[in-house]
């Protein structure tokens, strides 16, 4: 097989983007709320905000709901590029078949017009899901819908600064990723310093200049110690995780498929919350004046039985181990081979949602110790 | 617009239940005078006195077979109908019905009736397909309005209503509930067929199987987190059953566990 860790490896790097070339800038944690204020005039704002005992991303109209403390989501933001239910087409049955769909919307987007949105708070695991995503749903399965959307969609980024509960961002190298975010946030004292690092992150910023001021050379010099003192504070939990894709080609049919899947519900749940799956299945629906309808895409999961079912009633996966094994080999040994870049970014939603228990690190562990 | 000649005849009809399952369609105000349109309802006590001695083209049968009576009214159904679907859990799992499955019949007649000797009942509840060939099932306690539409609509175009082969769990994470199972609490929903939306997690009850199990359900791991969260026998079998007793799969799994003679 024609992997090579190194390149993924390097890939990771570039996606460990650099700083902003603009000089940084100072919000003062007082000044969210007008600064969320002023985006809803013009965008619709998505962020972090408290669901009961953990968070959710979820649209925002004051800026008192946002929760930057969060520590992570129940769902990625990718809802938001690749909703959990979408309308590919709208048709009409009669008189005649009529079909629209909602890429044909001619206006182009800008900040002024209403069809932007922006989302507030993405940590760096789920910046590097954004930017798999941009990858694989272009050069290996281009997905239109998810450009549109994409397209559309301003991101502001923020630093984590304290590791949370199950995740293994050092281990991904996903810790310090900023690419594809327009403005990245680092939280200092009772400010945050902001990079901002593309043409869309200083339209935002020319919008709500008032608001905003030049960082000093101390806070700056603060900031890169916060940023690198991370190295020591975030424990690297999966060591040599680039090698990986090379342990699995040690082992198809160990016990540990067999273990794991007499546990494992197949209730995909791991996978919805996932940041970096994206499959989904198409359905038509005709809605009740058996007239007008549309196609729907849902999203679907390899952990669910009727995913590698064909026509003629074979199933490629019938069982819950063959489900959790291809899982694993999806992530850590198919992507990586088709776009150099693992398909996990060690957010630890998977082991946070597993109504089984079942822990990812544990299991990418016994793998690395080749145990599969 | 069709004309009644041309509609479908559509009657229902229940058994043994609480004919909520046929007010869940009652409760559909907003839909009802459309769903009419393409129909020709004959028979629906819900909403009209009038009967209809059949053919029908589509039968809706809620309810559990309960005595031989009802044996005998099922199987004629069945004959009399193109389409027979299974409404909700007492037709499609038993339901509460069947938590009499396993017991002494006789010793549970005298326990709510005293002198019983004029109660006719079969010892057994069984989905109805165990009786008849169903064409359909629309599961839960009661249904779920959305499905019944999706599926009267899939009908009427002459598609395919589609089975969701996947458990409650989808649901929860789509709606972005917090776990129950991680909150420590003994949800079936990991072995649950959705359907309901999620409907119980979604105010913070623990899913109560009522949709009856999800294909390939792992019974043995639910039994083990149960277990481990300190769930005692009692409560495990109690939870299994209330919903599922008839379902072979369930009780054969909780038997081999727990070593319980007459589940």
């Amino acid at each position: 097989m024609g992997l090579l860790p190194e390149k993924v490896l390097n890939e990771w790097v570039i996606i460990m983007a650099p700083r902003s070339t603009t000089s940084p800038l100072i919000l003062k944690k007082g000044d969210i709320t007008p600064f969320i204020k002023k985006l809803t005039h013009i965008l619709t704002v998505y962020g972090p905000v408290a669901k009961k005992t953990q968070f959710v991303f979820d649209e925002i109209s004051e800026g008192s709901q946002l929760r930057l403390d969060y520590d992570t989501t129940i769902l990625p933001p990718k809802k938001y590029f690749i909703p959990p239910q979408e309308e590919m087409v709208r048709f009409s049955l009669s008189p005649q078949l009529n079909i629209t769909s909602p890429l044909e919307e001619s206006e182009e987007a800008t900040l002024w017009n209403g069809k932007r949105f922006v989302i507030v708070g993405i940590h760096s695991c789920d910046l590097a899901a954004i930017k798999f995503h941009d990858k694989i749903l272009t050069q290996v399965y281009p997905d239109p819908y998810r450009t549109h959307r994409r397209e559309r969609g301003i991101i502001i980024g923020l630093n984590c600064l304290t590791p949370c509960e199950e995740s293994f961002c050092k281990s991904t190298m996903t810790l310090s990723s900023t690419e594809g975010a327009d403005l990245m946030l680092t939280e200092l004292h009772d400010s945050y310093y902001v990079d901002v690092l593309t043409e869309t992150g200083q339209l935002v910023i020319d919008y709500t200049k008032s608001l905003f001021s030049s960082a000093s050379k101390e806070q700056s010099k603060s900031v890169e110690q916060l940023l690198t003192s991370r190295e020591d504070t975030f424990p690297d939990l999966i060591p040599e995780f680039e090698k990986l894709p090379e342990r699995l080609q040690v082992g198809y049919e160990g016990e540990m498929w067999a273990r794991l899947g007499n546990r494992c519900f197949g209730c995909g749940a791991c996978t919805l919350v996932c940041p970096t799956c994206f499959c989904f299945d198409v359905k038509d629906r005709v809605e009740l004046d058996l007239n007008q309808g549309s196609r729907v895409r849902n999203w679907d999961s390899c952990q669910l039985v009727d995913f590698a079912l064909v026509a003629g009633g074979h199933n490629f996966r019938p069982t819950i181990p063959s489900r959790v094994r291809f899982r694993i080999y999806h992530k850590f040994w198919i992507e990586p081979e088709q776009i150099q870049v693992i398909g996990c970014v060690g957010c630890g939603r998977c082991t946070r949602t597993c109504p089984a228990d079942i822990d990812m690190i544990e299991l990418l562990t016994d793998i690395q110790e080749g145990g599969t | 617009m069709p004309t009644e000649k041309s509609k479908p005849v559509v009657a229902f009809y229940g058994l043994t239940c609480c004919a909520g399952c046929q007010l869940e369609v009652l409760n559909l105000e907003e839909e009802l005078l459309e769903i009419l349109g393409h129909i020709n309802l004959v028979q629906f006590r819900m909403g009209s006195s009038a009967k209809h001695p059949g053919p029908y083209d589509v039968c809706f049968v809620e309810g559990s077979v309960t005595n031989e009576a009802e044996l005998a009214h099922l199987k004629e159904l069945r004959e009399k109908s193109k389409v027979l679907v299974a409404l909700g859990a007492c037709a499609t799992t038993g339901g509460v019905n069947a938590l009499r499955n396993g017991r002494n019949i006789e010793e549970l007649k005298q326990s709510v009736y005293g002198d019983a000797s004029h109660v006719r009942t079969l010892p057994q509840i069984q989905p109805l397909k165990e009786y008849v060939k169903v064409d359909y099932e629309l599961q839960g306690c009661p249904i779920a309005g959305d499905e019944f539409i999706e599926f009267l609509t899939a009908l009427l175009t002459g598609g395919e209503p589609s089975e969701k082969n996947y458990a409650v769990c989808v649901e929860c994470r789509l709606k972005e509930n917090i776990c129950l199972m991680k909150e420590g609490e003994l949800c079936l929903g990991p072995i649950t067929r959705a359907g309901c939306g999620a409907r119980c997690p979604s105010v913070g009850f623990p899913c109560e199987g009522c949709w009856g199990p999800v294909p390939q359900a792992n019974v043995e791991s639910e039994i083990n987190m149960f277990s481990q969260k300190g769930a005692s026998f009692d409560v495990v079998v109690r939870k299994f059953r209330m919903f599922n007793a008839s379902m072979e799969d369930f009780m054969k799994q909780l038997k081999k566990r727990l070593d319980i003679e007459w589940l």
